[in-house]
């Protein structure tokens, strides 16, 4: 499958963590990643990238939308992971930016979330790990 | 922070610019790269700083919204980049575009290097794309000579000769065809769209080899505001027939905007009446430009605007720092709100917070964008936000654009961490909430 996925947040430090953590998951998985990053406003402006993940030829595109902190005003995206989707609270620790990204796992089911997992495990972020599984596993209202 | 063989371009680039040990960096107030300059002034009189140090063989690097127009006419010991995220409106002198990440790493250095080689400055487009994105190759180690600068008393008298400068120009771009080679161009070009071809380099000149890339061209797709460059590259090909068609739109943004916590500029539009005053700012900032009715000009502008007595209310929103050397004849015509970036005087009565802003005059505002200045945190009386229970919008949330109010448990929560008290929301929230 093909997907275009398009993270939005304003959080930079964790958005980019997730994303690196992201990048690597996707390519080991073996799909040919490229991203597009979106211009920033001002520096406490939304981030956004979009990630686009080719995983056959066909011309097939899946659209997604993780939206971490419910800014995305864009076309209406039938997979469009929200903290309010998820039924999650927003924090102000960004513990629920692990918990958006757990439901991608759900969505893309062939990516991996060992990198993901790992990197928590490593950097002893508990709280961020327990939300992070209790997602990739809740199921989702289109899944 | 390398991490797992990703690197954040951003962060890679910033790290290349310190390693190459330049005397003089320049950055615009507002533009999206965390890196500090050590001049600070309008664009116009920056790009003269740049040259002027770059005369007498000094690094130096400027980052602009959009690079000024550049006019020199001495020769350049030393090197001198621009760089900007726009497209420039003049062909003065060599340009490099960077619309992916993989070409970043070639790119930078290939445009120092030109630069030395033609004694000229040299600018470099750095697409949206750029900045933020993830790379796999780090930058090659900077140029760590330091170059000792020079000076007597016949610097500044040497003016450029065209003739060998053309020699030098012509020179480079053999050698940067070598090194970075340009495939043809296809019919269609576009600088705003990824998926359209682009060169990598353009020299303002006539070149038969870059000429050769150009043959196939026949339609350049561009927005309105990129034609003037566009027209000069056409100029300088004048040989051929290319069709320039100002047919792409902006993209539109997929998100909300949101401003800085405690900006200036939603304290402005919250607390004063502002529905028929024409508002003139120097401050640079998208966000801003795309949530306010804003005009881009600067404070001399301004001044010759209200030279006279207008019909109707105008006010500019500036930086002390601006005002500085005309403090003397501000205007009685004009209105001004300055904004506190250097702690200087100017004849204006100063207000002590945000809130304390009620009628359009003149007045100097306690921080600017550079230093906002925390003052004690908001609360939220939860008793009295209803909004999000009722399944209605929270005007404290779209009308003060602040990124410090979350949604939790369908009430606004103040992220702490963010907050700076300015209170820019609370005239919004007709239920007293905040």
């Amino acid at each position: 499958m093909n997907y275009n996925i398009l993270f939005c947040g304003l959080m930079c430090k964790t958005f980019d963590t997730i994303m690196r953590l992201m990048i690597e998951s996707a390519r080991e998985s073996d799909y040919l990643v490229t991203t597009v990053t979106k211009p920033l406003l001002a520096p406490y402006s939304v981030i956004a990238a979009e990630m686009r993940l080719v995983g056959s030829s066909k011309k097939d595109i899946t659209k997604i939308v993780i939206d971490y902190d419910s800014v995305y005003t864009g076309e209406p995206v039938a997979m469009h992971l929200t903290p309010k989707i998820m039924d999650t609270d927003q924090t102000d620790d960004q513990c629920h930016y692990w918990g958006v990204i757990g439901g991608l796992f759900k969505i893309i089911s062939d990516i991996s979330p060992a990198c993901i997992t790992s990197y928590l495990i490593d950097k002893n972020m508990n709280a961020e790990l327990a939300i992070f599984k209790q997602y990739t596993i809740v199921s989702l209202p289109f899944s | 922070m390398y991490f797992m063989g990703i690197i954040n371009s951003t962060e890679s680039l910033i790290e290349y610019i310190n390693g190459v040990n330049f005397s003089s960096v320049y950055v615009e107030e507002n533009f999206p790269l965390a890196i500090s300059g050590t001049f600070r002034t309008q664009a116009v009189n920056a790009v003269q700083y740049l040259l002027a140090s770059a005369v007498v063989g000094n690094k130096a690097i400027g980052f602009f919204h959009q690079i000024p127009k550049i006019s020199f006419d001495r020769p350049l010991r030393g090197i001198c980049i621009f760089v900007s995220a726009n497209l420039p409106e003049e062909l003065e002198t060599p340009v490099f575009f960077c619309r992916k990440p993989e070409n970043i790493t070639d790119i930078f250095p290939r445009a120092l290097k030109t630069s030395a080689d033609t004694n000229m400055p040299v600018q470099v487009i750095i697409a949206a794309n750029i900045l933020n994105n993830y790379m796999t190759v780090p930058f090659p180690t900077g140029d760590l000579d330091r170059v000792l600068p020079y000076l007597n008393n016949s610097t500044f008298a040497a003016k450029r000769n065209i003739h060998s400068t053309q020699q030098k120009l012509t020179a480079a771009y053999t050698a940067l065809r070598t090194s970075i080679p340009q495939h043809e161009m296809p019919e269609n070009m576009a600088f705003e769209l990824t998926s359209e071809e682009f060169p990598l380099y353009i020299f303002p000149m006539k070149i038969p080899e870059q000429e050769k890339l150009f043959v196939k061209l026949k339609n350049i797709h561009t927005t309105e505001k990129n034609l003037y460059f566009f027209h000069k590259l056409i100029h300088i090909l004048h040989d051929l027939d290319i069709d320039l068609s100002p047919d792409l739109q902006n993209e539109p943004l997929a998100t909300n905007v949101y401003l800085c916590p405690g900006c200036p500029f939603a304290a402005l539009y919250a607390n004063l009446p502002l529905k028929d005053v024409i508002v003139f700012t120097s401050v640079r900032c998208e966000a801003v430009k795309n949530l306010y009715p804003v005009e881009q000009i600067s404070i001399t502008e301004y001044m010759g605007i209200v030279s006279r007595k207008l019909s109707v209310a105008t006010l500019f929103v500036g930086n002390v720092s601006e005002a500085l050397p005309v403090k003397n004849i501000l205007l009685s015509n004009g209105t001004f709100v300055l904004m506190n970036d250097c702690g200087e005087k100017v004849p204006f009565p100063y207000i002590s917070g945000p809130t304390k802003l009620k009628i359009v005059r003149n007045t100097v505002f306690p921080y600017s964008c550079k230093n906002i200045k925390k003052y004690s945190i908001l609360r939220n009386n939860f008793k009295k936000c209803v909004c999000y229970k009722n399944n209605t919008s929270a005007e404290c949330v779209n009308g003060s654009h602040c990124p410090a109010m979350i949604c939790r448990e369908n009430r606004i929560h103040i992220n702490v961490k963010l907050c700076t008290g300015c209170r820019s929301c609370v005239p919004y929230c007709d239920k007293k909430a905040l």
